[in-house]
């Protein structure tokens, strides 16, 4: 066999595919996120169903999914013209990420919004809605993108 | 998830425009007071 320097065909192909880190290798137990999109056209007291980045896509939280933390993009501020209050959550448990909160909270205010942990560790049974409760009174303008992080369970 | 019951008996139920009517829990009805009667006051 002749000299090879540069350690071409050093390993053969068969052995570096069963050696191969693919996406079920790395997959498990990371960090993952989604970014859900309220775009204002629902401002009545009630719970908006978030759609996905694009405003028009529906998106779901996974089945498996423990909630981990949430950051509120604001893009258009929250106003109310009474004390509206402002709840997130997923469908089944509304106040999965925050409670019912003031409209002009810090934690809903783009100058002072940062990341927060989920209020409750809820776990989803199945795949769920991101919802946006609107309480008390109507609101009269906002905008925002939420990005949720959520860790998939263990199996 | 179409309705469900938060602890608080609030309840969420799914609207035509894929929505949720958010429906608070009923107020529980305040006892109604006991009548009472006037006793006369002898003099």
């Amino acid at each position: 066999m002749a000299q090879n320097r540069k350690f071409q065909d050093f390993v053969e192909n068969k052995y570096m595919a069963d050696d191969a880190i693919g996406n079920s290798e790395t997959d498990k137990l990371q960090s993952k996120m989604l970014v859900f999109d309220f775009d204002g056209s629902s401002l009545a007291q009630g719970a908006v169903t978030l759609l996905a980045s694009d405003g028009v896509s529906a998106q779901t939280i996974p089945a498996g999914s423990i909630l981990k933390s949430w950051f509120i993009d604001v893009t258009q501020p929250l106003n109310s013209s009474g004390s509206a209050t402002l709840a997130l959550g997923i469908t089944g448990t509304a106040d999965a990420l925050i409670a019912a909160t003031a409209f002009n909270n810090a934690a809903l205010v783009a100058a002072t919004a940062g990341w927060e942990f989920a209020s409750k560790n809820a776990k989803t049974d199945a795949a769920k809605s991101v919802i946006a409760t609107i309480g008390t009174a109507d609101l009269t303008e906002g905008r925002f993108k939420l990005y949720i992080e959520y860790v998939e369970e263990a199996l | 998830m179409d309705e469900w019951t938060e602890p608080d008996g609030t309840i969420y139920r799914k609207n035509a425009d894929g929505n949720y009517d958010v429906i608070p829990p009923k107020a529980s009805k305040p006892k109604k007071s006991k009548k009472t009667t006037k006793k006369e006051v002898k003099e």
